[in-house]
């Protein structure tokens, strides 16, 4: 990432760090007080139908910004990421169904649940290079859904899912409830999102990205992949199976179709479309989407194809996502403003998009003379 | 229309790393030469070779081959045109026979239809080859490699070969073979630029020398001039011929 | 049943699965070798080859065996299309990760087709006569439809053609060379881009064909690409990414694994086994039976 400040070496830093993972300057006003609006929101909005999609954003925001931990932040090609959402789900239901647990409870059980599985995911995972990683998790989450739509044993409930359970053991319909599910949703929200934030901060926050970034260096720096890695997965895990209760509790049902390439395909858009590996990507991403797809809900096959279209047209002209340039764009905005008082900061980059250096195919090992 | 060089490279800047590697390359090779560019590593010999075959664009400064502006062409249009590079380290087909890397070696058109010709041709000159043939490119020696590597080239069918370090890696003894090899190549009528950081066998062979240094052309003339040349003895020349 | 025939039923359902699997996962493998790329959009190229057989047939009496040829040229097109979309605009982008946002970009690519294909068609499953009715009695308990020894047939002629045209002919070395080192590829005159495409092509082709030759057992339908390409990753991570050879040796593994599991034990086994087995395979052999630690291109 770029960044245009040259004055106070450390602090400047600090900053570009920061911007880097796509969140700008910490404003903690700013923050409350995003976070007193959307808790004031139902107030305002009065169509339920509207409040129980920003509901469903909200849970989502959880699955993706657990999963741009691993993806994101990590580098790690996990692509099973919805089945251990749908796990989480199934626990929480599971627990609420069979052994009539309060809620959090049942939503604690679901997210450890999706824990263990991620963390069993990872061993295996971690051994491998790149793209086996997403071969296998890929087809470790296809083959959890097709034992699920196979299952005859009652325990899932097969392609019809889990429905009959407790839940929140609130009274289904009503605007009360729809609140309540609304403000659950963002409390969770806010809390993953302050994990997150706290997490990449952290040690932890920065090996993983050092590991990503350059393995060899961080290696010899003597960060464990093996070790940051799997608790990456584990913290990832434990949201998405926090999300997947949510889920569960929320609609009062679970089933296999919260997974398969269709979901995947929505939730991937969000995540790309916002900007893998920011803090705020995850959040704008699924907003974004969240809102076509609704609008779109009347065409069914128009709105399925237009989401594709618009993950392959956003991966291929801002892979990087919407945040990274709506943060490069304030950059220019605010050293433009900078130059006119005078008190200008020069950017010393060259702009971000280079020249690609060959007319090589596929980016080739630089050449030593 | 033998007065234009067959090759010519003005001012070229190209390739990548601190700075461009290539800071402004003047070159000439006329048809039937063998020019070789001698100079340290790192300062840009596989660079140039690189460029002038399209495996690295230029940021300024031209390439003509033949007449014909090959800038900007794409590699395959340049090895099309009859300008073929033997790469340094070989950069054989590793799963591949000895006898499909040759193959391969006269994939442009006016090539492939002459390739029985050539093939024949490079076994007579390199009778171990035809012995090997079926064997896989990766479990060869090195020598037998660097061999492949100019039977690859000879099966193109080429009017001009870059050549890039030919004794990279290899014993004296072949590097005699190889070089012998390169001096007949030559004889045969095909022009040759050729790269090397080693300069013992350059005496052999060199119609002129170049001398390469930080990405320019810094000397060139006759062999006995440039090796001449009190600096060029001191840095190359200093442990003796 | 007799030991016997079900040791029949597993050898003929090997062969025939190993082949389909062979065919299919091939355009992956090859795909991979040559552009470093996972082809997320075979699993659709299937699909598309059913569809394009069955439309072909709605619209005009032909013999069943002539849509086996428009299913090829629909989906060699598609293939190279898909090329031209999905993985030309990443090739030598500076930062970014291309494997990955290639990965992606085809998956994207192949749920467009997916659901363009639904929006034409309809979700539900469109029935496709077998090619040539009828069976053959092996013995009391085990028979074979002709169509299954068609499937062997093509299937494993269009594998033989494959070989033959990747060791052989001009332009099938160049793909190979292009697999194995790029540059050298180029510096013979080998243009990469072409050969990119005609990849590409190859592979969806490939993955057509089956999709014909298995319309008649799986329907055609939108999601009929779903297990296919599930099945296709597998064989790939088990073989080793790139390998040809590799994958066939797979393929044929895993059809005899997926069958015998199937017929010994039962049919919804057949998956999860697969999944252990290949659990246990990359726990030893990381890179796969025959695969190399790729790194970024030769």
């Amino acid at each position: 990432m770029t960044t245009g400040n040259t004055t106070a070496a450390p602090r400047s830093r600090g900053v570009s760090l920061m911007r880097s993972v796509g969140w700008p300057r910490l404003r903690p006003v700013e923050m409350v007080v995003v976070c007193v609006l959307a808790g004031l929101l139902p107030f305002a909005l009065t169509s339920s139908f509207w409040l129980g999609t920003l509901t469903l954003a909200l849970i989502w925001m959880v699955l993706n910004m657990s999963w741009n931990l691993v993806l994101g932040y990590s580098g790690i090609w996990n692509f099973g990421q919805m089945a251990i959402y749908a796990i989480g789900g199934y626990a929480a239901a599971l627990a609420s169904e069979r052994l009539s647990l309060p809620a959090p409870v049942g939503l604690l059980i679901g997210a450890l649940a999706a824990m263990l599985v991620s963390i069993a995911l990872a061993i295996p995972s971690l051994r491998l290079r790149g793209i086996y990683v997403s071969l296998l998790t890929f087809g470790f989450a296809e083959v959890i859904r097709l034992l699920i739509i196979t299952d005859k044993s009652g325990i899932t409930g097969g392609p019809f899912g889990i429905g009959d359970f407790a839940g929140f053991g609130l009274e289904a319909g009503t605007p009360e409830t729809t609140r309540a599910l609304y403000w659950i949703a963002l409390v969770a929200v806010i809390g993953t999102a302050i994990v997150m934030y706290l997490i990449i901060r952290s040690p932890l926050g920065t090996g993983l990205m050092a590991l990503r970034d350059n393995p060899a260096l961080a290696a010899a720096r003597g960060i464990s992949p093996r070790r940051y890695q799997t608790v990456s997965f584990a913290i990832s895990g434990f949201f998405a199976g926090l999300a997947g209760g949510l889920y569960a509790y929320t609609y009062g049902v679970i089933s296999p179709s919260v997974m398969g390439l269709g979901p995947m395909t929505l939730l991937v858009t969000m995540l790309v479309v916002g900007g893998l590996g920011t803090q705020t990507g995850p959040i704008v991403g699924t907003l974004i989407i969240t809102l076509v797809s609704t609008r779109l809900e009347p065409y069914p096959e128009a709105r399925l194809i237009l989401l594709s279209v618009v993950l392959l047209a956003i991966i291929l002209v801002l892979p990087r996502g919407v945040v990274p340039v709506v943060g490069r764009l304030r950059l220019r905005l605010s050293s433009w403003v900078n130059a006119g008082t005078g008190g200008g900061t020069k950017k010393k980059r060259p702009p971000a998009k280079k020249r690609p250096p060959a007319k090589a195919e596929p980016p080739s090992a630089p050449d030593g003379g | 229309m033998t007065s234009s060089p067959m090759l010519s490279v003005t001012g070229l800047v190209a390739g990548y790393g601190e700075g461009p590697v290539l800071q402004g390359v003047d070159l000439q090779v006329n048809e039937g030469e063998l020019v070789v560019v001698i100079g340290p590593n790192g300062h840009g010999k596989s660079t140039l070779l690189k460029a002038i075959s399209g495996l690295v664009s230029a940021s300024a400064g031209t390439i003509h081959f033949g007449g014909r502006r090959i800038s900007d062409m794409r590699t395959e249009r340049i090895v099309d045109l009859g300008l073929t590079q033997i790469p340094q380290g070989d950069l054989l087909f590793p799963d591949m026979t000895v006898r499909e890397n040759l193959l391969l070696g006269a994939f442009r058109p006016i090539a492939h239809k002459k390739r029985q010709e050539g093939l024949e041709r490079v076994y007579s000159i390199f009778p171990r080859l035809q012995e090997r043939g079926t064997q896989r490119a990766r479990t060869l020696s090195g020598g037998e490699r660097r061999m492949v590597a100019i039977g690859r080239g000879l099966m193109s069918d080429a009017s001009m070969l870059l050549i890039d370090e030919p004794s990279l890696g290899l014993a004296p003894v072949l590097v005699n073979e190889v070089y012998q090899q390169i001096a007949s190549i030559a004889q045969s009528g095909t022009t040759v630029l050729l790269v090397e950081e080693n300069v013992t066998h350059v005496r052999e062979v060199a119609n002129r020398l170049c001398l390469m240094e930080t990405g320019r052309i810094v000397m060139s003339g006759s062999v006995d001039e440039v090796l001449a040349d009190p600096s060029v003895m001191r840095t190359y020349l200093g442990v003796g011929d | 049943m007799t030991d016997v025939d079900l040791f029949l039923q597993t050898l003929v359902s090997t062969v025939t699965q190993g082949s389909i699997l062979a065919l299919i996962s091939i355009g992956m493998t090859l795909v991979y070798g040559t552009l470093r790329v996972l082809n997320m959009a075979q699993g659709a190229m299937v699909m598309l080859g059913g569809f394009a057989a069955y439309t072909t047939l709605q619209v005009v009496s032909v013999p069943v065996w002539t849509t086996i040829i428009v299913a090829v040229l629909v989906t060699f097109v598609l293939g190279v299309l898909t090329y031209f979309i999905a993985v030309k605009p990443l090739l030598g982008r500076p930062g970014v990760d291309f494997e990955m946002t290639a990965f992606i970009s085809t998956f994207a690519a192949a749920t467009i087709i997916q659901n363009v294909c639904l929006l034409v068609f309809g979700p539900r499953q469109k029935p496709f006569d077998p090619v040539i009715p009828g069976l053959i009695e092996i013995t009391g308990a085990v028979s074979i439809t002709y169509h299954t020894l068609l499937m062997n047939v093509v299937a494993i002629g269009a594998l033989v053609a494959l070989g033959l045209f990747l060791s052989r002919s001009r332009y099938g070395l160049a793909i190979t060379a292009v697999a194995q080192n790029l540059e050298a590829a180029r510096l013979m005159g080998i243009p990469a881009r072409r050969a990119y495409a005609t990849t590409m092509g190859i592979a969806a082709a490939l993955a057509g064909i089956g999709g014909v030759l298995l319309a008649p057992s799986y329907f055609v339908s939108p999601n009929a690409g779903d297990l296919p390409l599930l099945q296709s990753l597998i064989v790939v991570i088990f073989a080793g990414l790139g390998s040809v050879k590799g994958t066939i040796y797979a393929a044929y593994i895993i059809g005899f694994i997926q069958s015998a599991v199937s017929i010994y034990w039962g049919t919804a086994y057949a998956l999860p086994v697969l999944y252990v087995v290949i659990l246990v395979v990359l726990v030893i052999r990381p890179y796969g039976l025959a695969g190399k630690p790729q790194e970024a291109r030769l």
